[in-house]
């Protein structure tokens, strides 16, 4: 009996400890299938860094300056500006074309050197620089046809102004001049012809002549030239596009005189705009992140009212759209409201949308039409008044304006990669 | 109520072999990290089993060892896994995990004679997280991309012993589990929207191994293990949340054949020593939809260890009935880096601790080592393991020898 005893106290002790063993694995096995949870916490990754920052210059690839009366075939080692007993200089520099837009310009400058003066520079030359809207050789100083105040952009979007202070160095003094973000979009856009016609250097005011370096100046690196920052990418990432307009029109019911070379949008008058893009070059694996629609205002023909823009409405149109210069306001076209977004004024004069939760419904929209689920997929602007004003809103139109100045949607879009297996 | 908690475990955790894998098994075309199968307590001794013969606990490498067990064997192994990752840029980040590793149970039919087994085990994981900054054109983006999921064989043992030298196994496997890649972007600036984007890798095939073990000498033992070429299909879905087509697609896939051999020693007393060296085909026997991939290297492993077993005495101190174990192994993964061979390379010790001599044992292994070179691959992984095995031998189902 007591041996009995003894095997059962043994047995009971022996499965206790095997219990005990086997139900702790079990638990430790129950936790780790638990802990199978596929998405982890950002914090959890490995963290790679890519995407610094670089900066990049060009060289002038021509310049001249000009002065009235005076012949300058723009071989000269100088670029003179300002105003010295009557003898007034300005001068023009071109650059190559900055890379393409798939990759964000942080910022953008022109660095010019000056090795000397004529006159007393105690005080500063002011002045700006502008965009040049029309072609010129070196030798236009010779040309008496060339008028640069009919050649160059006035516009504050695309003018930068600097104050050139005396000369701080006995060698060279470099100066540099912010330019804006504008004249980025402009320069790259190729789709209207050459748009990169350079830049003017002009003075406001000025009682010195200071001299620059030109690109045939004996220190090559004191060249003019232009700097601007990047973001380095990397592969797998974000592209950006822009797409013009291809069909655009206005249904007006107006009988009076107007610019029927414009797009126009109105309230009090029936005025709609349709707008039609073409999303063909942008890869039917495109995954749409960001869709910004830009509009530009023709200042000379919105008549009253023009800014009331947050009550112009961007909406969706799912009918066919084929035919749309044709119709007219009793033409037996429709179309399917299934969107609306407001438009606001981004900056003076640029009507655009890109509210994130507004324009997340064109953003789906637009990636339907791309994936082929919306095969007649287009625009249209309303003007809605509450009231009884009217309210008339002039676009440049895809057929009448240049470059970016056209109705354009700038599209960034992820690249979804095949899978890995 | 054994059987059963150790059923529960084992079908609970079946579809969900998890382990934490390095990041260099994650790429294009790449199916994970591949996991050598190696128990507790040969990872202890630096990871070599081919010709070591263990009265209690299974053999998860040389299935030709199982008939030389006399009673019904269960093993099953877990661990607990901390690695630090550091990439050139300076960045470092550590994360750590339990896994399940699988288990077997052997069942001797003709006791020294024939032996039948089933069990699970991991054939390569993914579990690991990439993030990439700055991404976006017009405004910041951060990249996530998670790769989580097992591929998993389940294997039914076959093994016969001719005579007490030599015996041989045969293993079916069936290869199955999922793979999830999730691409995720955020963009800073609240105009843009997130990208998501999934990836779902599915696995089923069949494969086939064959093991020796030969011990005609009383010091040296001697191990193969051979599987040849098998064919995997993956069927991959691509969804994404928001608005991308979906993608679906069938391929095939061949994993390399994969030798193992492997000898052991056995020195004065208790001590033994011995090797195992591997070797996969990567490089050529790895192929996609019938082609061979580029930046893949073939898989090279060579453990080294010594161990000292228990004493041979019925009544001794507990302590001399430990096992305790120690070991190094180096070894070249299948994947690159920058263009560059990844190696690995570390130490590792262990013990088992029996509950019941002759009976359960609990072996533990400890390993530590890296992954990768800074300048080479751009990235390092530190890291370390506790492996956990539960071993228990009993006399279910067995008919005894008269």
């Amino acid at each position: 009996m007591k041996k009995l005893n003894l095997m059962f106290s043994q047995i009971g002790k022996y499965m206790r400890i095997k219990i005990i063993v086997v139900s702790f694995f079990g638990l430790l096995a129950f936790w780790a299938c638990e802990e199978a949870n596929p998405i982890r916490d950002e914090g959890n990754d490995v963290l790679q860094a890519y995407g610094q920052m670089e900066s990049d210059t060009l060289y002038a690839i021509a310049d001249t300056f000009f002065v009235e009366g005076k012949v300058n075939t723009g071989s000269s080692p100088k670029l003179l500006l300002g105003n010295n007993q009557d003898f007034e200089g300005r001068f023009l520099v071109k650059f190559s074309t900055l890379p393409n837009d798939t990759i964000a310009i942080d910022s953008l400058k022109i660095i010019v050197s000056a090795p000397g003066s004529f006159g007393d520079d105690t005080n500063p030359i002011l002045g700006k620089v502008y965009r040049v809207t029309g072609a010129w050789e070196e030798s236009v100083n010779t040309d008496p046809t060339w008028d640069y105040l009919n050649n160059i952009d006035i516009s504050p979007e695309t003018s930068a102004s600097f104050e050139f202070p005396k000369l701080d160095s006995t060698s060279y003094t470099d100066y540099e001049v912010e330019l804006p973000s504008r004249l980025v979009d402009i320069w790259r856009d190729t789709t209207a012809g050459d748009q990169n016609h350079g830049l003017l250097f002009d003075f406001d005011g000025a009682d010195h002549i200071k001299e620059f370096s030109s690109r045939e100046g004996f220190f090559s690196s004191r060249r003019p030239r232009l700097v601007f920052t990047y973001r380095d990418e990397v592969k797998d990432t974000t592209l950006r596009d822009t797409i013009y307009a291809t069909m655009d029109a206005s249904l007006i019911d107006y009988k009076g005189i107007f610019d029927q070379s414009k797009i126009y949008v109105a309230a009090g008058y029936e005025a709609n705009a349709f707008f039609k893009f073409n999303f063909d070059s942008i890869p039917a694996n495109a995954y749409m992140v960001s869709v910004e629609f830009r509009f530009t205002e023709d200042t000379l023909s919105s008549l009253v009212n023009s800014n009331r823009t947050t009550e112009i409405y961007l909406r969706n149109v799912t009918t066919e759209f084929n035919q749309l210069p044709f119709y007219r306001i009793d033409s037996t076209f429709t179309f399917n409201v299934n969107h609306s977004v407001v438009l606001t004024e981004s900056t003076p004069h640029i009507l655009s949308l890109r509210d994130s939760r507004r324009a997340v419904v064109s953003r789906s929209f637009i990636q339907d039409i791309i994936n082929q689920f919306m095969i007649h997929g287009s625009f249209y602007l309303q003007f809605v008044n509450p009231g009884n004003d009217i309210s008339v809103y002039a676009i440049e139109s895809s057929e009448n304006a240049t470059g970016i100045f056209r109705p354009h949607i700038i599209l960034e879009y992820y690249v979804q990669t095949a899978p890995r297996l | 109520m054994r059987k059963l908690s150790l059923l529960i475990t084992l079908v609970f955790c079946s579809g969900t072999l998890w382990a934490s894998s390095s990041i260099f098994g994650f790429g294009p075309n790449l199916i994970g990290s591949y996991q050598y199968q190696y128990s507790t307590s040969a990872l202890g001794r630096g990871g070599y089993e081919m010709a070591y013969l263990d009265s209690m606990n299974l053999n998860q490498m040389n299935f030709a060892t199982w008939p030389f067990l006399s009673r019904t064997t269960v093993s099953f192994n877990m661990s607990y896994q901390g690695m630090n990752i550091e990439s050139q840029s300076g960045q470092s980040q550590f994360d750590s995990k339990a896994n399940f590793n699988g288990g077997f149970i052997a069942w001797p039919l003709i006791q020294k004679r024939l032996t039948l087994g089933i069990g699970l085990a991991p054939l390569s994981v993914s579990d690991l997280g990439v993030q990439i900054q700055n991404v976006g054109v017009g405004t910041k983006g951060i990249q996530t991309v998670n790769s989580s999921g097992t591929i998993s064989e389940a294997k039914v043992v076959i093994a016969l012993a001719l005579n007490k030298n030599m015996g041989f196994a045969l293993v079916p496997s069936f290869t199955f589990g999922m793979i999830r890649d999730f691409v995720r972007i955020k963009f800073d600036d609240i105009a843009y929207g997130d990208v998501a984007i999934e990836n779902n890798y599915q696995f089923t095939g069949f494969g086939l191994a064959g093991n020796a073990y030969l011990n005609f000498w009383d010091f040296l033992a001697l191990g193969a293990k051979i599987k040849v070429p098998s064919s995997l299909t993956v069927k991959t879905e691509q969804r994404s949340i928001v608005a991308a087509k979906p993608y679906d697609d069938i391929r095939s896939i061949t994993l390399p054949f994969d030798i193992v051999v492997g000898a052991n020693i056995k020195l004065w007393g208790q001590w033994q020593i011995g090797g195992d060296l591997a070797y996969q085909n990567w490089h050529n026997g790895y192929l996609l939809d019938n082609v061979a991939m580029d930046n893949i290297n073939d898989g090279l492993r060579l453990g080294v260890g010594i161990e000292r077993g228990p004493e041979e005495k019925k009544y001794t101190s507990y302590f001399k009935n430990i096992n305790i174990r120690g070991g190094a192994f180096v070894s070249q993964l299948n994947s690159s880096s920058q263009g560059e061979k990844i190696h690995e390379y570390g130490l590792s010790f262990g013990f088992g601790f029996p509950i019941i001599k002759n009976q359960n044992r609990i072996d533990m292994a400890f390993e530590f080592g890296q992954r990768g070179d800074l300048d080479l691959n751009f990235l390092r992984e530190m890291f370390f393991r506790f492996n956990f095995s539960l071993s228990t031998n009993e006399l279910w189902f067995v008919q005894q020898e008269r």
